[in-house]
């Protein structure tokens, strides 16, 4: 919910600097740290844990074949959906 | 292209960090700290959205591209959930529950560690992780080679939060809108999903 929050008030402070280009190349750089934060945190959090490390590679090859087909029918159904239904773009 | 290759060196060094040198005590502060991070980020998607003037025009047209988009991403991940499920011998109801995590890798597995165990759970967490680096990766190289809305897919739940800085650098604005908002639904959907869809077996 604090996230929702946090977004609708940077749109709404957004809809007020969108002339200053000054700020938006500042907010452009802070997000790329912000982001690479982030993930390098993610990072700890997988190579902290042993048991993610142990048991790899039986977990690892049923998670990769999840991740994979997952995203693979989710990038298909939307390409597919894309061509018949919104032809205007 | 560098975006992807700054991400990737970072969730390298985070992961060697890690292992090496950080201790599981610190890792509470660090995901406190990026529990804060995010929602500074997140203000500064927002930024970005509301100071473009087309972000908040066609509002029923995106309603309609929305609908088309969770559908797709639905649709395309519980058929995926079962195809790798029937591949790795977990049961159908599992293998749902899995792939409704749409890449929440930190609340999706602690629901399946509850109502499941550790082995679905690990399964979940690690799908979920692997879900957020595909998008990573394919967020910037579909937008580029294919078309932004296809761009849009491989996100999920993420498409909300981690992976949106993402689709706001490699699309436009209202593109950026549409991610958000089907991330936002995805993430609404997880906690009813994975238990639903898990419960289904019992």
């Amino acid at each position: 919910m604090s996230l929702v929050i946090s977004l609708v008030i940077g749109i709404t402070i957004g809809l007020f600097v969108k002339s200053d280009k000054k700020i938006l190349k500042i907010n452009s750089k802070i997000q790329i740290i912000i982001l690479f934060s982030l993930l390098f945190s993610m990072g700890v959090s997988l190579g902290i844990n042993p048991e993610i490390l142990s048991n790899l590679k039986q977990i690892g090859i049923a998670s990769f074949l999840f991740a994979t087909f997952t995203v693979l029918l989710s990038i298909g159904f939307t390409y597919v959906f894309h061509k018949l239904l919104i032809k205007e773009l | 292209m560098l975006l992807t290759i700054i991400i990737i060196i970072a969730v390298i060094l985070g992961l060697l960090s890690g292992h090496f040198f950080i201790s599981p005590n610190e890792i509470e502060n660090i995901n406190l700290i990026s529990s804060y991070l995010l929602i500074i980020l997140l203000f500064s998607v927002g930024l970005d959205l509301g100071s473009n003037k087309n972000t908040f025009k066609g509002i029923f047209k995106k309603g309609k591209m929305l609908f088309i988009l969770t559908s797709a991403v639905m649709l395309g991940t519980f058929s995926g959930g079962l195809i790798a499920g029937w591949l790795s011998n977990i049961e159908y109801n599992a293998s749902l529950a899995i792939s409704a995590g749409f890449g929440w890798y930190s609340l999706a597995p602690v629901i399946l560690n509850e109502i499941a165990n550790s082995q679905i759970a690990a399964i979940s967490f690690l799908t979920n992780i692997f879900r957020e680096i595909y998008a990573i990766i394919l967020i910037p190289i579909l937008a580029k080679y294919v078309n932004y809305f296809t761009a849009l897919a491989p996100g999920g739940a993420t498409s909300m939060d981690t992976t949106l800085p993402i689709v706001s650098q490699s699309t436009d604005a209202n593109h950026s809108v549409i991610s958000f908002l089907n991330g936002a639904i995805l993430t609404l959907l997880v906690p009813f999903l994975v238990n639903f869809f898990y419960l289904l077996g019992n």
